[in-house]
């Protein structure tokens, strides 16, 4: 992983999808019959899942589907309360696995605390840092090395609000990367942020996955998902479908997936998805339209 | 003005009481960093109730008050903590439970035992006169001890402030943190209710962090710039309380209410004359990104750019309005960007599409929700960036900036 190379980071015009893993190769996250939940909610049970080393994959699914917990189940979080969890090979049981990194939503971050875009970066180092209150020259170094390749070493010195929300988010891949994890985990890493802003971190995103990093992360961009990422899976608190976004998007595995009808329009190559069946002409051609749900049954 | 100073120094109560409330000062100044940013300054106000408890237990049990006094003020935090992390009853609920019944329990003890109605008064408002020097020598331990285990810990603390939930998944032990976290404020306030009582003492803990908050952005600085406040305001209130004949407790607290004031009126006064440069904002489209695209976050924002505001008059945003600033009225095909706020769903999008598209002079509109902007190509001198923006305006969405010509 070159995360430190000259190169990384500049490329945002690169289309190229990740190559799809070695689905052989050893998994980096294995769920088996896991159930897991809140006091006493259950938000999902039994489930059995397997996300190879090296895949860059999308979890979609309505809000409330268990889309977070899930996350939070495989950093170690949250807890399973039967069947077992893997990460990297090692079993996680109520403690955090190393080599992962991880994004949260930036609605949970608590943006009016007085720190600086280092400082927060240096978080991430916390397994390597050494206890001194303050950043070894070493620490730092790493730090806005990082923040140079990732184009926000002039923001090192700001404290966190001062930024915009593409930085922002940018901040908290730093932290999460600096700690160099085999497994980014990100949650809803496209909400808040413009369209242009989106494309960046995503493809930010697929560069690092070209450099062996595992990348799972939620979004509600159905479209974003579908231009990017080469693997998704429709999660409501089970799995309803996974594989390539151009096979799997389909009307009957999406409306099962939010329980309410969804429209995909084919058109050129290009796949569309709109939230409610009727959005009129300018965005679904008639045409179109009736031609996608005569290809829905996959 | 010397002889106010070294005037009282002449007494041993009031020397004794000057360290003490030096010391607290500190000890309070730098647990207040922590409980402001942790939103936890209810917990402070209920702990100490919860701490008269155990200082009224430990008296009539004849136990040692610190030993007694400490040891109950730690079960209650941790009680606190463990039956908050039950989702259905809130922390504030659980605070105000917990600390109100150990408080109502010296309560009952002190209306049983007449005897000591003296320290009852002297537990709820401090009584500083009566500092021996025994107290100081448990005050500075109580200093030294916080001091140290907040400068070993301090990575740890930072980033469990900062982001509990991060924090576990980066290896912080979240759980051990809180609990010495919660024994560090444990010992501050059982030390600090012999100089402030327990009334009083949450303001101690709590107005020199907000002071210095308010000061700087940096935590160093806070940390340092709470300790220092909190010295001051001791050594201050303390000088007034001498000289006024007060009771000291209450004297800490309001020279503290004052430079809080101060610090309120100095924090308004510079927001007011440090205005954003006005070319900033109008200057390149991409400094517009900067206010608008962190969503709730952008209400907040120190530095809102001129176009934020449907009333500005300023000529930049004029000249913007035009589409090129300076040059004359543009009348070939050219493309316009229009941030929109206001759409939430794909109806929301084609109303404001509609609205854009009836107008004269526009030749088409693509307007993405998710982005949540359009993208309009202007033909002739009809169309102009004021005539979209009210369309918009009328569809009932708002344009929040429209710049230049699509290159």
């Amino acid at each position: 992983m070159s995360l430190h190379g000259k190169t990384a980071w500049s490329i945002v015009n690169d289309d190229r999808v990740a190559p799809l893993p070695d689905r052989s190769a050893p998994p980096i996250v294995r769920f088996d019959g896991v159930t897991s939940g809140y006091d006493d909610k259950i938000v999902f049970e039994g489930l059995d899942l397997s996300i190879p080393s090296g895949l860059y994959t999308g979890i979609v699914g309505p809000s409330g589907s268990g889309k977070t917990t899930l996350l939070k189940v495989i950093l170690g979080v949250v807890g399973a309360t039967a069947g077992s969890v893997a990460v990297g090979g090692q079993l996680v049981k109520g403690r955090t696995v190393r080599g992962v990194g991880y994004v949260p939503q930036v609605e949970t971050v608590n943006w009016n605390f007085p720190v600086t875009v280092e400082q927060v970066v240096l978080m991430g180092r916390h397994r390597e840092a050494g206890w001194l209150p303050w950043p070894s020259r070493e620490d730092r170094r790493i730090a806005l090395d990082l923040l140079d390749h990732l184009g926000i070493r002039q923001y090192a010195d700001r404290q966190i609000r001062a930024l915009s929300g593409g930085e922002q988010q940018r901040v908290f891949l730093a932290r999460a990367l600096i700690s160099r994890p085999r497994l980014l985990i990100l949650d809803e890493p496209t909400s808040g942020v413009d369209l242009k802003t989106q494309h960046h971190i995503l493809h930010l995103l697929s560069q690092l996955n070209r450099e062996g990093i595992t990348i799972i992360l939620t979004t509600h961009d159905l479209n974003s998902v579908a231009r990017h990422l080469p693997w998704v899976i429709c999660f409501n608190r089970h799995i309803v479908a996974q594989g390539d976004p151009q096979e799997v998007f389909t009307s009957a595995i999406l409306s099962r997936t939010y329980n309410s009808e969804m429209v995909v329009v084919r058109q050129d190559g290009l796949l569309l998805i709109a939230d409610s069946p009727d959005v009129g002409p300018g965005y679904a051609p008639r045409a179109a339209r009736q031609e996608a749900d005569d290809r829905d049954p996959v | 003005m010397i002889e106010t100073l070294f005037e009282p120094f002449q007494y041993e109560f009031f020397r004794h009481g000057l360290l003490a409330a030096a010391m607290t000062g500190a000890i309070c100044g730098l647990i207040g960093v922590y409980i402001v940013l942790r939103n936890m300054s209810y917990i402070g106000h209920g702990l100490s109730h919860s701490v008269f408890g155990g200082a009224v237990v430990s008296y009539v049990m004849n136990w040692n008050f610190y030993v007694g006094a400490g040891l109950w003020g730690f079960l209650s935090a941790l009680l606190i903590n463990s039956i908050s992390k039950r989702k259905k009853i809130g922390a504030d609920a659980v605070i105000g439970i917990v600390t109100t019944a150990s408080f109502a329990v010296g309560v009952v003890l002190i209306s049983r035992v007449r005897k000591f109605t003296r320290n009852f008064e002297a537990a709820l408002f401090g009584n500083i006169l009566g500092v021996t020097t025994d107290d100081l020598i448990v005050i500075a331990g109580v200093l030294l001890v916080s001091g140290l285990v907040i400068f070993v810990l301090y990575k740890q603390i930072l980033f469990t402030t900062f982001d509990p939930e991060v924090a576990k998944v980066y290896g912080v032990p979240v759980e051990w943190v809180d609990t010495a976290f919660a024994l560090v404020l444990a010992a501050t306030v059982v030390v600090s209710m012999q100089v402030l009582g327990v009334m009083l003492m949450v303001a101690a803990i709590v107005i020199p962090a907000a002071t210095a908050r308010m000061l700087t952005n940096s935590f160093h600085r806070l940390v340092f710039g709470a300790i220092g406040i909190g010295v001051f305001c001791g050594v201050g209130g303390m000088y007034w309380s001498f000289h006024a004949n007060a009771s000291s407790g209450a004297t800490i607290v309001l020279f503290a209410s004052a430079v809080f004031m101060l610090a309120l009126g100095y924090d308004s006064l510079r927001r007011w004359w440090v205005r954003p440069p006005v070319s900033e904002a109008a200057g390149e489209p991409q400094s517009h990104e900067h206010s608008h695209q962190h969503g709730d976050i952008l209400h907040q924002h120190e530095h809102p750019s001129v176009l934020d505001t449907e009333h500005s008059h300023h000529p930049a945003a004029d000249a913007a309005d035009r589409g090129a600033p300076g040059a004359p009225a543009v009348v070939g095909a050219r493309r316009l960007h229009v941030v929109i706020d206001g759409m939430t769903c794909s109806y929301c999008a084609r109303a404001a599409e509609r609205a854009i598209g009836r107008l004269d002079g526009v030749t088409a509109v693509r307007v993405d929700l998710a982005s949540r902007s359009a993208d309009v190509d202007l033909e002739g001198p009809a169309a102009t960036p004021e005539r979209i923006r009210r369309a918009i305006h009328l569809a009932g969405f708002r344009a929040v900036e429209s710049a230049g010509d699509g290159r």
